[in-house]
């Protein structure tokens, strides 16, 4: 991790990188009057997630509570604004800056190539950066880390809640986050500007929202010291701003809570929110193991209460329960005897045979009954009408499943199944 | 001791170096975190809940139970239809007795009858599984006469008193007569059933 919480460089070079401009910190010349700044077209999502965005700032402000406080070379002050994590911002003056292109890197190389080239740009032994990104450009701000001193006093924390980053280990605290003083300050579009700083200015060349070249001056520039400016700066060919001379009005050093915005890699927004996330994940699953415990307790007690009230009825259950069992053992006598009393006499079955069939002249020639299957074979003077016999026969509700059967000598069959409890008198 | 120590401080040290290291570290607590708090934890609630549960329905039905205040009646209600329905089975001393009382009812149905070749036998008796004190004594009568005896003997066969089942009854014409066999099967109510419980305890 380098010195920004934004970003985390790692491995491949950035060979396809091509450089634009190149740092520098001493005073210029000559003015240019600023042009319009020129915004790039928003795409419908991020229009319409422009009102969210700007509502969820609205409650981060609210929610701000972290101390800030600027080092210069004139030494560190604590800011009056407050924000969600404490910064310790790295005045201008103590800033390299670089914009350089890596459209030739792919997208989730580029913060690692960044930070392969930070040595190469970097004069400095050991280098601190923050980089903004804007399309595939890369706005470094770099500095001395062995030069940076953080002073907890300034930021409303006891001595022991921060280290120097030139302690071994280096990184600060992840509760404390080092940014350079210029991405607290209004982001321009296109043009030229003057930027007053905590100390001194800083003159400004932007195009296309990206802030192509940057110069510390202690004093405003003069238009000599402009013009040399713009003849070291990478001037696109249609730009009028070099062309007017006019010295820019400096504007106020301001703060916002909040430093530019920079889109984020996946794995880097989680690197840079891991805090956050583990604290969010463990209240999560806190509160759910916490819930579904509070359902076993409930349950618990529950069942402690109807099992204490079992107990205390148990008592008077008893004797309640002998008379259920024996009136339920009584019961299921009864039933096994009235179901024996309700077997149909063989008597009975002939009377109800004899009333369903068609025709008076029908003779049983047999009659096998067993185990409620009843098989017949009737006969008659004249020919059996089968269907009428059958026909009757099914419309006597006690007879289920009439069906002929064989024919025999002498007459058909008739196989039946007798159900007592269907029984009409 | 030391060992571990600068085995701790390595891995420490790893993982602040390495954000991908941290983030599969993060993903493993979170995956055990999850199975502990959706699968244990959830489970200790099922189990819990199915606890209470049974002891709830055991309250309710006690209580069910213990409102109703008609169980003597009810109980001297079942007793009364079941003397009621012991009234229209045999009944005998033992099951040697029940055995002969079904064998003289027998031929008492058949006496008078023109019934040749006749035949009577008495079958197995076993006590019934569903009702203590309730024995099946069976009989087969096999014998051959005109239509009018046999119809005599199955009327009289019904309207005995006692209960009588006929398990399986063959009426075949034959040469202008009917040829019969019936198997009657009588339940007696013992008055010292060998397989009553109280007997069996005694």
């Amino acid at each position: 991790m380098t010195d920004s919480a934004d970003i985390d460089p790692q491995a491949a070079p950035a060979s396809g990188a091509t450089s634009r401009t190149s740092a520098r910190t001493s005073p210029g010349a000559e003015s240019t009057a600023p042009t319009a700044p020129g915004h790039a077209p928003a795409s419908r999502a991020r229009h319409l997630a422009g009102p969210l965005a700007s509502r969820l700032r609205r409650w981060r402000r609210r929610l701000a509570r972290r101390a800030n406080a600027i080092q210069t070379r004139i030494g560190s002050a604590p800011l009056d604004f407050k924000s969600m994590h404490a910064h310790w911002i790295i005045g201008r003056d103590l800033c390299l800056y670089r914009a350089e292109d890596f459209a030739a890197i792919p997208r989730n190389r580029r913060d690692a190539a960044v930070a392969l080239r930070i040595p190469v740009w970097s004069p400095f032994e050991r280098t601190g950066h923050h980089c903004v990104w804007s399309g595939s450009t890369a706005m470094v701000w770099f500095w001395d880390r062995d030069a940076v001193a953080i002073h907890p006093a300034d930021l409303g924390l006891p001595e022991t809640e921060t280290k120097t980053p030139a302690a071994d280990p280096p990184a600060p605290t992840s509760r404390l986050r080092i940014l350079p003083e210029t991405v607290f300050q209004p982001r321009r579009g296109t043009g030229l500007h003057l930027q007053t700083c905590a100390n001194g200015y800083d003159l400004q060349y932007w195009h296309d929202d990206v802030l192509q070249d940057s110069l510390w001056l202690p004093q405003p520039p003069d238009a000599d010291r402009i013009q040399a400016f713009f003849g070291q700066a990478t001037v696109p060919a249609d730009d009028p701003t070099p062309a007017s001379r006019a010295t820019p009005v400096a504007s106020p050093s301001t703060f916002a809570p909040d430093p530019w915005y920079s889109p984020l890699t996946p794995q880097a927004w989680l690197i840079a929110n891991e805090r956050a996330l583990v604290i969010a994940a463990l209240a999560f699953f806190a509160a759910v193991a916490a819930f579904e415990e509070a359902r076993v307790w409930r349950y618990h007690f529950a069942h402690r209460a109807a099992a204490a009230e079992l107990s205390r009825i148990d008592g008077e259950l008893a004797p309640v329960l002998d008379a259920r069992d024996e009136l339920a053992t009584v019961n299921r006598r009864n039933a096994f005897l009235a179901g024996i009393l309700n077997e149909p006499s063989q008597a009975e079955l002939m009377v109800r045979v004899d009333r369903a069939l068609p025709s008076a002249t029908t003779q049983f020639q047999a009659w096998r009954y067993q185990q409620r299957d009843l098989a017949m074979t009737l006969s008659d003077i004249a020919s059996v009408d089968t269907v009428a016999v059958v026909g009757g026969l099914q419309a006597e509700p006690m007879f289920k499943d009439v069906q002929p059967g064989r024919a025999r000598q002498g007459g058909i069959e008739i196989t039946l199944n007798v159900d007592p409890r269907a029984r009409r008198p | 001791m030391s060992a571990l120590a600068a085995a701790v401080d390595r891995a420490r040290a790893e993982l602040a170096d390495n954000p991908r290291l941290r983030l599969g570290v993060w993903a493993i607590v979170a995956i055990l975190l999850g199975y502990f708090v959706f699968a244990v934890q959830a489970d200790r609630v099922d189990a819990a809940s199915a606890q209470y549960a049974s002891a709830d329905a055991r309250l309710v039905r006690g209580r069910d139970l213990l409102a109703r205040q008609d169980w003597p009646e009810r109980l001297s209600a079942a007793r009364a239809t079941e003397a009621e329905l012991g009234a229209k089975f045999w009944h005998a001393p033992n099951e040697g007795l029940a055995q002969a009382n079904l064998r003289a009812a027998v031929d008492g149905f058949t006496a008078g009858l023109a019934l040749s070749e006749p035949r009577v036998d008495l079958g197995a008796s076993r006590p019934a599984l569903d009702a203590a004190g309730l024995w099946r004594v069976q009989v087969r009568i096999v014998g051959r006469g005109v239509g009018a005896s046999t119809l005599r003997l199955l009327h009289r066969i019904a309207s005995h008193p006692s209960k009588l089942v006929v398990e399986r009854l063959d009426l075949t014409r034959d040469r202008g007569s009917m040829r019969l066999e019936v198997l009657l099967s009588a339940y007696f109510l013992l008055d010292d059933d060998p397989t009553s419980p109280d007997d069996r305890e005694a």
